[in-house]
């Protein structure tokens, strides 16, 4: 009896690590629109699905979610911020939900990354626990943005891909 | 009773069949984002839903469609125009995965015009297999519009993933 229920235990927490690793939505970086500032002044590249910061200062994408994901509790993204973690607030990378009412144009980030607080100088697949957030297609619609900070131009800050989980 | 016996089976196993097969992802051409260096180029045209190289204008495009399924596709099509059948002017579509833990490129699938014919309107697919692993990869379809001769107006109208 003590073994079946540890198997059950076993099992139900193999079942919410599943549930936890639903990817709910995700897209390559490269597919995302450009700001027109960004087009404008040249200072973004693509490639290989990825996007680039060339210039300095700030380049921002902007890429479309669908509304009804249901509940959402993880902010997923593929990046790469040469400075580790330590470029503070001039070279990193953000990511933001933004969930924009329908009724008004107002415009709220639900769900929130910065790099700063990443101490990884490679290629990093992180997954930002947040607060499960429920989308609601009937008063809002939904966009993730992604910011690339950069003052120094040996610094390297790429994303490769955004996405959602559940 | 004879009859219905026959139909009925068969009715029910041409649904399946439908049911089974089909279109899981598509994206018209003019949803497509454009690269930097084509932005740049500045030689490309957004009409009606579609993509084409500007009339009088010779050099390339290159768009990336983003791609997000739950099920594994089998089929990639490309619906474009295409006046010529050699590489110098042609639309080619190509099915790729990205590792998100090393961001390499691994190419699934891909089709080209130059294999399918010229014309307006024009269809063309390949099959592959590949697992769909959300996980572990980011998905998209990258399209290239390819013209060295001004004459022409390479045009790319949507590409579709199908099982």
């Amino acid at each position: 009896m003590r073994t079946l229920l540890v198997v059950l235990v076993v099992l139900a927490s193999g079942y919410k690590v599943a549930q936890a690793s639903n990817v709910a939505w995700q897209m390559d970086a490269a597919s995302c629109t450009p700001e027109s500032g960004a087009i404008h002044n040249h200072t973004y590249s693509t490639s290989n699905g990825a996007v680039n910061q060339t210039g300095v200062q700030s380049v921002w994408f902007r890429c479309p979610v669908p509304a009804t994901l249901g509940t959402v509790t993880y902010l997923e993204i593929v990046f790469k911020d040469s400075t580790g973690g330590t470029g503070g607030s001039t070279n990193h990378i953000e990511a933001c939900l933004w969930e924009v009412s329908r009724a008004t144009g107002n415009e709220v980030g639900v769900l929130q990354f910065d790099s700063s607080g990443v101490s990884s100088s490679g290629i990093k697949d992180y997954i930002e626990p947040q607060n499960p957030y429920g989308l609601d297609p009937i008063n809002y619609t939904y966009y993730m943005s992604i910011e690339l900070y950069r003052n120094n131009t040996s610094n390297t800050e790429t994303v490769y891909s955004v996405g959602l989980r559940q | 009773m004879r009859i219905y016996s026959l139909v009925v089976p068969l009715l029910l196993a041409l649904g399946a069949s439908h049911a089974d097969a089909g279109i899981i992802w598509s994206e018209t051409g003019a949803s497509c984002i454009p690269d930097s260096a084509t932005v740049s180029g500045g030689i490309y045209d957004t009409i009606a839903g579609y993509v084409r190289i500007k009339s009088s204008s010779a050099g390339t495009l290159n768009l990336y469609c983003p791609v997000f399924v739950t099920t594994s596709p089998t089929s990639l099509g490309l619906d474009y125009y295409s006046a010529g059948s050699t590489s110098s002017n042609q639309v080619s579509a190509a099915y790729y995965k990205m590792s998100k833990s090393t961001g390499s490129l691994t190419l699934i699938a891909a089709q080209n015009s130059t294999n399918c014919g010229t014309g307006y309107h024009a269809s063309c697919s390949t099959t592959f297999t590949d697992t769909v692993d959300n996980t572990n990869y980011v998905y998209f379809v990258a399209v290239t519009l390819v013209n060295s001769s001004s004459a022409f107006a390479e045009s790319f109208y949507a590409a579709q993933l199908s099982n």
